[in-house]
């Protein structure tokens, strides 16, 4: 799920965020470009007047002085009763743009509002993407969305909105900060399997292993279907009865795998950013393999370094989200810091299924398990 | 309206009423004014958008050149000496066209807007007029309107406009663009209403403009103030005259002048005076420059006339002004420096500046007269005269004129050596039995009563004009009258002047109390210097002559035109320090809670006062009351014949009725939600009104779709039946916008 309640960074995050709320003003104001230009025009308009005496000078300062006044009224009314709402998409892929969906409503019984711009404010930053609504009748909802991308895993936390308007003249621009909290889990960036090394789609089955295979117990035939793999066609029976018959297989039992992701860096790597790049890399590797194999009906058991650092067996892509969700919170840590272990980990002794590990290059693989597979992040 | 159409309108409407304001200032060529006229009336035909020719490069480079060929030529003419004003504005003429013509982008409107500004300023200072008035009040509707539209259109154009679309059967979610023209051409984003808040917002803006107009400080860093308003010409007040010119304004209608009198209608004419002549030779009268004036005497703000050397005290000053009049003037610009003032004038204010050496400087005249220097347009001052009226008895016991008099009495004993013998004979004649300067005025005066009152003057050139007018023609108008009792009285002994001025009294305004004072209003009239009295005004003119033929059918209208342009003048034009002080002065008198115990005005006093000033308006407002109605006509009538149109056009009106019912009940009409689903939406909530309105709905389709014959009585009762229907207990109402927060109880 990529939007929750907030957790404790966050409740914490909107206490500073109330503490900043309650120092900043309920309005602000901008003067744009043309609001500059009209203060001048205004200015000289009064020197004039004063300097002739032209009473009709003073009569046509009082005008530009009067729509600046409106101006600053009918701004207020245009923003007054709009309130905001986020509709994120279900879920946020590190690196992918999304859709974020935005809602203003307008409360007001009779007056429509007009010109109306929408900002987000994502981990106290406002967004440069603007969401624009021409007119908002009375009473009325109306929906817009911005696009926009985030470029690493974790939790972001979009604090609220930034509401503003160049309505009626554009002189200035008018702002109302409005409260809206909403906590985002971004996931790790899934690669197709494509992109991945040869060892990782090796390990997936997308390659010839180059070595002898079965494919199970023969179950019966069928006629063949769309999607049906070719391999399967069963050319005899095709050839006799005319039309393309495949064999089916019976179901084997659930095939397992582990996988380990080795989320290590020693503190000089911490300040190095290739191999903190290389670490978000593995990351990402293992969550597109994560994905791949509850697609395809694998047993995923998932481990990394640290307490609680594991999600138990889970069958379905489904459960993906556990996986995708441990993966994008998932801290760096020291090399002492063991692989997750207790109820739910992965017990050599018990576990007989192929074990997959994700590291990032240059390691000393002797420490890790004998036997199993280590990709690692060159 | 479609919102492109809406904001090119109104974009024509803003810039042509700035184009007006400059165009009726009269600085502006006349075939100039003719051409911009028709070349942004053409334009609004001429879309570049519609117009390939329009949208090619030679079009463009065509315009670019005429443009440069135009600036060169105001260039040229401004380093030849013409002011900039005047080079300026018609440049921004042809600018204007420029842009109208090719309006291809937003930046195109905006620019036009600008050049409607700068010509708005510039009109601004050529033209003050009433007109001015009417188009400012235009120009801020249409500013407004404008202004507003072009905002949103631009922020359209500019901003990538995109809609929201939920994802669905787990699909993402997905944006959709909306185009800009579709929105263009909308008529959903600018209707009536829109147009009408945005006037009610025009006239929240007129009135802050007001408030801001009357509250700014009149500081006056300088006083250099361009001639706002042309100086009208006038005859008869300069240095030197001749007879015979009073006649040739004796038709003019133009205003000259307006004069407040707070004490009320006066009960006679008022003779303003304005400047006299003591020297008199063939039919031409002059000022001597050899008598010295009288210098004013300053106290504060007020210039005491013939007050003495010595310095005034505040008790001497309230003792010189006790029982005089007070008169407000509010001259229009004339070619001359002379303010007029009811005869025998005690002292004179002027308008107050904030650095009294930038002010305009009164100064004194040999006879009199009160000149003003540094003055460039009308003005407003206020006057204190004693105009009462001595008794004749006191008059009659002026002595003659000693021998040993005053030096300067002499030149009002002037007659020229060549007057024909006749007429000295006729001054003896008058006077061989009058005792006395006044009875030998009066004298005179009766017998020049006897005279008939021309405008049209026949002279015989072979004799002297007072000649003429006494013993030929004996006919004439004011001049000859006036003149002929001089000269009859210097002849007599008794030193006389001759005054022109205006004579106020023929038109009093009943809306603004004032009287008005036009060019036909100038007079001749006689000052006699009796002994011990000072000079004192008699009026040979006979009576009868001086009321004017007026066209009574207009009057009224005239009055009121008038009265309005009076108070532009006064609380716009000429709306100075001093008025912002007496403003101010009366706020605080109003704000004054123990007022009514000092014996001021009270709450009552000021509305009945405020009533008053509102009566004027009142024939105004009656047109636009009528054209109120006549809209409300229009659409009932539009409406009546919309509903005979459309098969079950009354019964829509009747389900339109039922709406607003459910509307009051909490119950809006969604949008794309038909009837039969809003009335299936009100039963499900269990509503009483839903059943009536249910069947309300399907007569309504029978007889709109169904061809049926509508039962006027059935609906009514139907539409009665959904008013009455119960409320439903409160814990059942949906709960309404304002009371959402019972929700969450």
């Amino acid at each position: 799920m990529s939007s929750a309640g907030p957790s404790q960074e966050g409740i914490a995050r909107l206490f500073r965020r109330r503490r900043g709320a309650l120092s900043r003003l309920p309005r602000s104001l901008r003067f744009t470009r043309d609001g500059w230009w009209f203060c001048a025009v205004a200015l000289g308009i009064g020197f004039a007047a004063m300097n002739t005496g032209n009473n009709l000078l003073y009569l046509l300062l009082g005008m530009l002085l009067s729509l600046i006044i409106a101006s600053g009224v009918l701004s207020e009314m245009s923003l007054r009763g709009v309130t905001a709402k986020r509709m994120p998409p279900v879920r946020l892929y590190a690196g992918s743009p999304f859709l974020m969906g935005i809602s203003l409503n307008n409360s007001k019984r009779r007056l429509p509002s007009f010109s109306i711009e929408v900002e987000d404010f994502c981990e106290g930053r406002i967004l440069d993407k603007k969401c624009y609504f021409l007119k908002l009748p009375a009473g009325r909802t109306q929906q817009t969305s911005y696009r926009h991308g985030l470029s690493r895993r974790g939790r972001y936390a979009f604090t609220g909105f930034r509401i503003s308007t160049k309505f009626p003249f554009a002189l200035f621009r008018k702002s109302r900060y409005v409260d809206h909290y909403c906590e985002v889990l971004v996931y790790p960036e899934i690669l197709p399997l494509s992109q991945l090394p040869t060892s990782l789609r090796a390990a997936a089955g997308e390659l010839s292993q180059g070595k002898r295979g079965r494919r199970g117990r023969f179950h019966g035939l069928r006629e063949y279907r769309a999607g049906d793999d070719r391999r399967d066609i069963h050319w005899r029976s095709t050839a006799r009865r005319g039309r393309l018959i495949v064999r089916e297989y019976e179901e084997e039992a659930v095939r397992q795998i582990t996988l380990f992701v080795d989320n290590a860096l020693t503190p000089e790597e911490c300040k190095d950013e290739k191999a903190v790049r290389q670490l978000e890399r593995v990351i990402s590797w293992a969550a597109s393999l994560s994905v791949y194999y509850l697609e395809r009906g694998y047993g995923l058991r998932l481990l990394a370094r640290g307490p609680g650092a594991r999600v138990p067996l889970s069958i379905g892509s489904h459960q993906s989200a556990n996986f995708l969700g441990m993966l994008s919170l998932l801290p760096t840590v020291s090399p002492d810091v063991p692989f997750a272990s207790g109820e739910g980990s992965y017990n050599p002794r018990l576990h007989a299924e192929p074990v997959l590990i994700v590291r990032p290059g240059q390691k000393d693989s002797a420490a890790l398990l004998p036997g199993a597979q280590i990709l690692e992040a060159l | 309206m479609r919102f492109a159409a809406t904001h090119k309108l109104v974009s024509y409407l803003m810039v042509s009423t700035a184009f007006l304001v400059l165009a009726l200032s009269g600085e502006l060529p006349t075939g100039l004014s003719a051409v911009t006229s028709v070349g942004i009336f053409a334009s609004f035909f001429f879309d570049p958008q519609r117009r390939p020719f329009m949208m090619r490069r030679p079009w463009n480079w065509g315009w670019t050149v005429a443009l440069l060929v135009a600036l060169t030529y105001a260039v040229v003419q401004y380093l030849h000496g013409e002011s900039l004003l005047a080079v300026g504005t018609p440049y921004l003429c042809y600018l204007l066209l420029g842009k109208l013509w090719n309006r291809k982008q937003n930046r195109d409107y905006l620019q036009a807007y600008v050049i409607s500004f700068f010509m708005l300023v510039a009109g601004t200072v050529l033209n003050n007029n009433m007109v001015y008035a009417l188009c400012f009040v235009f120009y801020v509707i249409f500013s407004t309107w404008t202004l507003t539209l072009f905002h949103l259109r631009r922020e359209m154009e500019e901003n990538y406009l995109l809609k929201h679309v939920q994802g669905k059967d787990g699909k993402a979610a997905e944006s959709e663009r909306v185009e800009v023209d579709r929105i263009l051409n909308s008529r959903r984003v600018v209707g009536k209403e829109f147009l009408l808040g945005t006037s009610l917002i025009s006239v929240a803006i007129f009135l802050t403009s007001a408030v801001i107009f009357f509250l700014t400080p009149r500081i006056g860093l300088s006083l250099d103030i361009p001639l706002q308003r042309h100086g009208m010409t006038t005859s008869g007040f300069s240095d030197r005259i001749e007879l015979g010119g009073h006649g040739r304004i004796r038709d003019n209608p133009q205003i000259v002048m307006r004069v407040e009198v707070p004490s009320g209608k006066p009960g006679g004419p008022l003779h303003l005076r304005g400047v006299s002549f003591d020297h008199y030779e063939r039919g031409r009268w002059s000022r001597s420059r050899n008598i010295e004036p009288t210098p004013f005497t300053r106290f504060i703000s007020y210039h005491f006339v013939d007050a003495g050397p010595n310095r005034l005290t505040s008790r001497d000053a309230e003792r010189l002004l006790s029982g005089t009049l007070r008169t407000e003037v509010f001259l229009e610009p004339i070619d001359v420096a002379v303010l007029f003032a009811p005869s025998r004038v005690v002292a004179v204010t002027l308008p107050e500046t904030l650095l009294p050496e930038q002010g305009m400087k009164l100064v004194p005249g040999p006879g009199g007269e009160l000149f003003v220097r540094d003055r460039k347009a009308g003005m407003h001052y206020t006057a204190y005269s004693d105009i009462r009226s001595p008794p004749q008895e006191d008059l009659a016991k002026a002595p003659e004129l000693p021998k040993e008099h005053d030096a300067d009495l002499d030149v009002y004993m002037q007659v020229p050596k060549d007057l024909p013998p006749r007429v000295r004979k006729l001054a003896a004649d008058l006077t061989q039995n009058a005792h006395s300067p006044h009875e030998k005025a009066t004298a005179i005066l009766r017998y020049l009563q006897g005279y008939a009152y021309t405008t049209q003057i026949q002279r015989d050139e072979r004799y002297e004009p007072i000649e003429d007018f006494l013993f030929v023609q004996k006919r004439g108008h004011c001049e000859y009258f006036a003149s002929a009792m001089a000269i009859l009285l210097r002849l007599s002994g008794v030193p006389t002047r001759s005054i022109n001025g205006y004579l106020g009294g023929s038109e009093w305004n009943d809306y603004g109390h004032y009287l008005v004072v036009r060019q036909q209003d100038t007079h001749s009239w006689v000052e006699v210097y009796l002994e011990g009295r000072g000079w004192v005004t008699y009026d040979p003119t006979p009576p009868s002559a001086l009321l004017l033929n007026g066209s009574m059918i207009f009057q009224s209208l005239r009055q009121i035109v008038d009265n309005l342009e009076l108070s532009w003048f006064k609380y716009v034009i000429e709306y100075d320090l001093r008025a912002q002080i007496e403003m101010a002065r009366n706020v605080k008198i109003f704000l004054d809670r123990d007022r009514k115990q000092k014996g001021g005005p009270g709450l009552r006093d000021f509305l009945a006062h405020a009533l008053r000033r509102a009566r004027t308006f009142m024939p105004l407002l009656l047109p636009l009351f009528l054209l109120a109605l006549g809209y409300v006509v229009r659409r009932y009538w539009r409406m009546r014949k919309a509903d005979t149109r459309v098969p079950g056009g009354r019964a829509h009106v009747l389900i339109r009725r039922a709406l607003v019912v459910l509307k009051c009940r909490g119950y809006v009409q969604r949008p794309g939600e038909t009837l039969q689903g809003l009335a299936a939406r009100v039963t499900a909530a269990g509503d009483p009104t839903g059943p009536p309105f249910a069947t309300l709905v399907e007569r309504f389709y029978a007889v709109r779709f169904g061809g049926e014959a509508p039962d006027a009585a059935a609906f009514r009762d139907l539409l009665r039946a959904v008013a009455q229907s119960p409320l439903r207990p409160e814990e059942e109402q949906p709960p309404r916008r304002r009371m959402s927060w019972r929700r969450g109880a």
